[in-house]
């Protein structure tokens, strides 16, 4: 079963892309987080297979949890969902090892598509 | 001089059909005024290297489509903060997108969102670049992209326009 964190401070998103995983893996375990420090406590707490994060996020940002969860977590993968398109900030979220970008506003089709290959 | 409507109509068709399912076209000429007193304004400051507000003013039937799709839930059982954070992420995507075709080195503030009667929003110094209307399942939003062109010295990002000149730029009709 694969253990899905979702890190964002929309609701709106949250919501949306947890219906994604719900209709692509029904037995997915879903956490969520309101912000980027409160993702991490979860991570803390219990190992996930797939975070996905925004960018974005009061209190700590979703580079901050990516960095910390290569160096602490390096089993578990990690997503980017974002607006941002500054290539900097793409370039280094793709060397800090994201496992994935994507850019909103995204095509939930696309966004099924990308999650499938994580999860069982 | 920036030209953004084409990234405006892109943003708008990819965020409705992509996120919500909907259409939206765009309308024959902006929304006038008197039509727009009950809209839901959305802003979002831009800072850095070129200075800004993108401006989304949503009709209320439109926020409340958008969030009752988003909530799986009636359009009359929506509350005003599922709408708060509906609008909020989508004028955040809308401005995100835009920043695109800005200069780099630009900043976005988190979006603040205005609802009630009898406001207008005044964004001293500001000329207006693009404004696109549009129309989805009969429901109005317009998408307005402000330049500042002589930021206020003490003008500091996120919430600087909230504070105006005289402590609140609404400016009450009535």
């Amino acid at each position: 079963m694969t253990r899905i964190l979702i890190a964002d401070d929309s609701k709106m998103i949250r919501m949306m892309l947890r219906d994604i995983i719900e209709e692509i893996a029904a037995y997915a375990e879903i956490e969520e987080a309101a912000d980027g420090a409160e993702a991490l406590e979860l991570l803390d707490d219990d190992d996930f297979d797939l975070v996905i994060t925004d960018l974005y996020m009061p209190k700590v940002t979703g580079l901050e949890v990516l960095r910390e969860v290569q160096d602490l977590y390096p089993k578990t993968q990690v997503g980017v969902i974002s607006s941002e398109t500054a290539q900097d900030r793409v370039d280094e979220l793709k060397e800090g090892g994201a496992a994935f970008i994507i850019h909103k506003p995204f095509q939930v089709d696309e966004v099924a598509r990308v999650l499938s290959t994580f999860t069982d | 001089m920036l030209n953004c409507t084409d990234e405006i109509r892109t943003v708008v068709a990819a965020t409705w059909s992509g996120m919500f399912g909907l259409e939206a076209s765009e309308r024959t000429g902006t929304i006038p005024e008197d039509q727009r007193q009950h809209f839901l304004s959305a802003f979002v400051n831009i800072t850095g290297n070129w200075v800004g507000t993108v401006v989304i003013e949503y009709s209320p039937e439109i926020a409340r489509r958008l969030s009752a799709k988003t909530y799986r839930c009636d359009v009359t059982d929506v509350d005003f903060s599922q709408m708060r954070d509906v609008l909020g992420e989508v004028s955040n995507i809308i401005a995100g997108r835009l920043k695109k075709s800005l200069p780099e080195g630009c900043y976005l503030s988190l979006p603040s969102i205005v609802a009630g009667l009898d406001y207008k929003l005044i964004v001293p110094n500001a000329k207006q670049l693009d404004r696109v209307a549009f129309e989805s399942e009969g429901d109005a939003f317009q998408v307005t992209l402000l330049e500042i062109d002589q930021p206020q010295r003490d003008f500091g990002g996120p919430g600087a326009l909230l504070a105006g000149r005289h402590g609140n730029p609404y400016e009450h009709r009535a």
